[in-house]
């Protein structure tokens, strides 16, 4: 009798000799065990959170407030609930014009790029972010991609209107946050551990993601699976 | 966590072809999946997305250099085999043992399509999902694969143990 050959491969893969399995929790858990670092603590909670999480995984997904408690582990920043009207009012300051290797210098690397989007059409800096503008035509069609130099955990969304809504998502392997509804204001803490107010201006439905040592934002793409695309075609 | 980890361990395994390598792929994806995990709906499958993120993790420390190994075959005490599933026909050791020198001999690409839906008997739409291509995709590529498996099994060397009567 003649076995196929998906059923002669699904019999190889049930006889191979794998390496045991190592407890991969257990060891997550005692690789960050409390200590020196807070930074090293807010992994324990995170880990500690994902292992109960898991075991939970259907059940009913938490509202974006205590998403971003659960996310974040630790409760250093408070996320406070506001009214939108009390936020400032949306202002496209985006720095000074500049050229792609001017704004490589502010953030100590060659900008990425994307096989998608092409050439920018416009570059702006300021002393802590680079700026690339595509779309000709401001604001309406224009996507905007901010870079900035620090990792996306210490990102705090300080202010979320209650209609704004924040979905974590996967980008190319990296942790990523789509934020979308009601316009949010953004801070971060920059590489050096200091707290940046992103101008203070408002943002509409945005991705950010990690890149190395990079956070990228991106703002004008109202689809989230679009705005993954094209996040995704950025390479470094 | 712990009902996935053996399943993410075989997939970083595949991948890196190193135990050590593996696990941090393991550990690193593990860390990583937390931050997303609302990113669930109840009506999403939660294991082909734990083994993308664990994947990348994989492909990333594979693209470190580093002595790799190949697979093996258990030793074939009759104890220490499962039970056959529907899928598990009962084959001799030695067409395991020719089909996997065969499959070692395909490309890291074709391997690896192999690999993620039968060696760890993962659907297509759950092997499109931790490869992170489409399921036209993988249907295109393992057929491909397939075919060149098929090539490496009919040369003459090989054709009298492929068979199984």
């Amino acid at each position: 009798m003649s076995v196929s050959l998906e059923s002669r491969l699904k019999s190889v893969g049930a006889h191979i000799d794998y390496p045991p399995a190592p407890d991969v929790v257990a060891a997550v858990l005692r690789d960050m065990r409390p200590s020196r670092a807070p930074a090293r603590r807010r992994l324990i909670v995170a880990v500690a959170l994902f292992v109960v999480m898991i075991a939970a995984v259907t059940a009913l997904i938490p509202g974006a407030r205590d998403t971003v408690k659960a996310w974040f582990g630790i409760g250093d920043l408070e996320i406070e609930r506001v009214d939108p009207l009390d936020l400032l009012p949306s202002d496209l300051s985006l720095g000074d014009p500049a050229t792609l290797p001017e704004a490589a210098g502010v953030i100590g690397m060659a900008v990425p790029g994307s096989d998608l989007l092409g050439f920018p059409d416009a570059v702006f800096v300021d002393p802590q972010r680079v700026t690339l503008v595509f779309g000709s035509e401001l604001p309406d069609d224009a996507l905007l991609l901010t870079l900035f130099r620090g990792d996306l955990e210490p990102a705090i969304l300080k202010q979320l209107p209650d209609d704004t809504s924040l979905e974590l998502v996967v980008i190319s392997g990296e942790a990523g946050i789509w934020i979308s509804g009601e316009p949010h204001a953004v801070e971060f803490i920059d590489g050096d551990g200091r707290f940046q107010e992103d101008s203070g201006r408002l943002a509409g439905n945005s991705l950010l993601w990690e890149m190395g040592v990079l956070t990228l934002r991106l703002e004008g793409v109202s689809d989230l699976e679009r705005a993954i695309e094209i996040a995704e075609s950025f390479t470094s | 966590m712990k009902r996935y980890q053996d399943v993410a361990f075989r997939a970083a395994f595949l991948i890196t072809r190193d135990a050590g390598d593996a696990e941090e792929a393991c550990q690193e994806g593990f860390v990583k999946a937390h931050r997303s995990l609302t990113r669930f709906r109840a009506d999403e499958p939660f294991r082909p997305w734990l083994l993308k993120i664990v994947t990348n993790q994989a492909k990333n420390r594979r693209r470190s250099a580093g002595r790799r190994q190949g697979l093996a075959m258990r030793a074939g005490a009759v104890g220490q085999q499962p039970e056959p599933g529907p899928d598990d026909y009962v084959i001799a050791d030695e067409d395991r043992r020719v089909l996997l020198e065969a499959i070692e001999l395909l490309t890291k690409r074709d391997r690896e399509i192999i690999a993620y839906r039968y060696f760890l008997d993962l659907s297509v739409t759950e092997t499109a999902t931790a490869l992170g291509v489409a399921v036209g995709t993988v249907k295109s590529r393992l057929s491909r694969a397939l075919e060149r498996l098929e090539d490496v099994l009919s040369e003459p060397a090989r054709r009298s143990a492929g068979d199984v009567s």
